[in-house]
């Protein structure tokens, strides 16, 4: 018997395989006499080269993938491995006691993470974890066991975890682990992070599937929507097989394929493409797939999973590095989006009993001026460098646009004073994705120089649904006439000032709602690199006057269910349509 | 500061101030360590009776020291005053936190 279950898609792709299930490596550590200290201690200095040269090829390797601040991580289990004073530590008991080097090395790291365990205010815990990897590593080679290592996995599989950490994400062999479902994470979390970037199709927020699943056992995942499926029924695994061909197939083709700039539709009109991106290495992907610039530059991560705040210098050099990919390509950055609740705990033991509606984002921002400032001023440098633009995320109405605006207008003149170069004309938008936004989108329009739809927030706002809760997730729904009126509200507001109003929500990624968007309105959408391709092929199909005309229609149904239905059946027809005809052979 | 001319050994000590708002955590643990080994002597940082080596990260890491805990610097090598010196700066320059 199938069992649905359902998580939060957040990173797109389909998989079906059988799984396995990822715990950290749990040693039976044996403890016995020896006779030969010096012969123990050159077991331990032999695994400590062997792990040496591991996480050397590590750390180049992430480096080349993901840019040198993802393999920090490794930097940091290197100067663990090569702490002086820890390796006597463990030579010398192994001297003393005359006891095997496992057990020794088992004693001094036990000692210090305890010492550590008792510093709870210093937010050791990520050092914890490096510490126990260093020694797992050690552990490894000295008991020569199996290394449990997923970078070492040898055929496809869905990885199930409680969690995953950066090191361990970014260690995947993205070849061989077809998905990832892991229990907690948010769509913000360093690993749901990682997965985009290295386009490893992931669900997370799946209690206890770790659990519930048995290793061995065929999983179905949908990194799109979230759908996660144990022991799939022969007919629903055909299914998604087909989907996974499908979308792989069409991502081959586009991949040979050259089509840059705007996609083009039937009659002519051009929709642009960008893409939504997290990491600098992901604008190469970004553009790969056609995109024209990138809609969407998520800051987070660079506040992420650290005790202190990034410092202007960090994330100048990290807004230039997306600059300079984009390659004169307009970047649209967002400010930070992030609240209290998610930024180290160092800064305070700051709890909310709902983040969503708390100190966050743009809210967060102009209560941290300081905090606020070295973000604007580290975009603004990189203004100075390609067409740069600047959006501010939570924005609820003219009053909070106007008091972040002007102050970037300060930083501006500080930067002037300072006889630092950007880009006086940088535009300034806001992302709308709060009901009052919406209502207010006429004002805005005044203030901004564009708009950018946040469906996903938005929809969860408006409709007043947490899509991460298991019995109301089903209520998440683009279809509902509120919704569709709300952005048809802000395209109209965008349009009678002239101002672009862009989609960079999931809604824009899903070549579903292509013809209801654009017929709405909408000729700019934001999107996963991996969706481009599939949006592309999806708007050539559309034609302007049609989709106009199906979108009033949409605005006078009055039930989201036949909306739905109407939007399924146009785009199936057209689907039906673009299969029958021979897919493009990819270059050889 | 002592020479202990006959040695060739010199030895530099002083009381140094935790300006910093989130004291000795994972990332100022790692800047001593890096500023550390550029320098050939023995350096050790004394907390609360706590006496670690500034070379390695896992003492640091657990030595514990908030904003305005005073440590003690100790340096014993041929360039124990430059090497003091350097933590000194590291130490007045907050580790760079915002």
């Amino acid at each position: 018997m199938e069992i649905r279950m359902q998580g939060l898609g957040v990173s797109p792709g389909i998989a079906v395989a059988p799984v396995i299930v990822h715990a950290r490596g749990r040693w039976h550590v044996p403890v016995y006499a020896i006779s030969n200290p010096e012969a123990e201690i050159e077991r331990f200095h032999l695994a400590l080269e062997s792990a040496r040269e591991d996480l050397l090829r590590l750390y180049a390797q992430t480096t080349a993938a993901l840019g040198s601040g993802h393999a920090a991580i490794f930097q940091a289990h290197l100067m663990i491995l090569d702490d002086p004073v820890f390796q006597e530590e463990v030579s010398e008991l192994v001297r003393s006691r005359l006891c095997n080097v496992e057990h020794a090395l088992d004693r001094v790291s036990r000692e210090y993470l305890e010492k550590m365990g008792q510093l709870a205010e210093f937010h050791l815990q990520d050092r914890h974890a490096d510490i126990l990897d260093v020694v797992d590593r050690l552990m490894e080679r000295l008991l020569a066991v199996q290394p449990r290592r997923l970078a070492d996995i040898e055929e496809p599989v869905i990885l199930v975890a409680r969690d995953l950490s950066p090191s361990e994400t970014v260690g995947l062999n993205r070849e061989l682990v077809q998905a990832i479902v892991v229990e907690v994470g948010s769509v913000t979390s360093h690993s749901a992070i990682l997965a985009r970037a290295l386009q490893i199709p992931a669900v997370i927020g799946v209690p206890s599937i770790t659990a519930k699943v048995i290793p061995g056992q065929f999983l179905v995942v949908d990194g799109s929507d979230g759908t996660v499926i144990l022991d799939p029924e022969p007919n629903t695994q055909r299914r998604y097989r087909q989907e996974r061909e499908t979308f792989l197939r069409r991502q081959a083709v586009y991949a040979g394929d050259t089509s840059r700039g705007p996609a083009i539709m039937a009659d002519g009109q051009a929709v642009i493409l960008q893409a939504n991106i997290e990491l600098p290495a992901e604008v190469a992907h970004g553009l790969r797939a056609g995109a024209t610039g990138v809609g969407l530059f998520r800051t987070e991560y660079l506040f992420l999973g650290r005790n202190d705040l990034p410092r202007e210098q960090e994330q100048f050099e990290a807004y230039l590095d997306v600059v300079r990919a984009a390659n004169g390509q307009p970047v649209t950055i967002r400010t930070l989006d992030i609240g209290g609740d998610k930024l180290s705990s160092a800064f305070s033991a700051y709890h909310e009993a709902n983040p969503q509606l708390g100190w966050r984002a743009i809210r967060y921002c102009l209560a941290h001026p300081e905090l606020f400032r070295a973000q604007l001023r580290a975009i603004l440098r990189a203004s100075a460098f390609g067409p740069v633009r600047i959006m501010f995320p939570l924005v609820t109405g003219p009053d909070e646009f106007r008091r972040a605006r002007d102050f970037m207008k300060q930083v501006m003149l500080e930067l002037r004073d300072e006889n630092i170069p950007f880009d006086a004309n940088v535009p300034v938008g806001a992302m709308i994705e709060v009901p009052s936004a919406v209502m207010t989108a006429d004002i805005l329009a005044r203030e901004c120089q564009f708009f950018s739809i946040g469906t996903n927030d938005l929809i969860q706002y408006s409709l007043a649904v947490d899509r991460v809760n298991e019995k109301i997730a089903h209520l998440y729904d683009p279809c509902h006439p509120g919704v569709i009126r709300m952005i048809a509200q802000v395209v109209n507001a965008a349009n009678a000032r002239g101002i672009e109003c862009a989609v960079c929500g999931e809604m824009a990624g899903d070549p579903l709602y292509a013809e209801l968007l654009i017929g709405l309105g909408v000729l700019t959408l934001s999107m996963a690199p991996v969706a481009i391709p599939f949006v592309r092929e999806a708007i050539s199909e559309l034609d302007t006057a049609s989709a106009r005309q199906f979108a009033l229609q949409a605005l006078s149904i009055d039930s989201s269910e036949d909306i739905r239905n109407l939007l399924a059946q146009r785009y199936t027809k057209r689907t039906a349509r673009l299969n029958s005809s021979p897919v493009p052979e990819t270059a050889p | 500061m002592a020479m202990h001319a006959d040695l060739g050994i010199m030895e530099a000590r002083d009381d140094i101030m935790v300006t910093n708002t989130l004291g000795v955590h994972a990332r100022p643990a790692s800047m001593i360590v890096e500023t550390a080994l550029k320098f050939q002597s023995n350096i050790y940082i004394q907390y609360k009776g706590n006496m670690v080596n500034a070379k390695s990260i896992m003492g640091l890491l657990t030595l514990g020291a908030a904003q305005g805990s005073q440590l003690t610097v100790i340096c014993t090598g041929p360039d124990a005053p430059d090497a003091l010196e350097a933590l000194r700066q590291l130490f007045a320059s907050g580790f760079g936190e915002a």
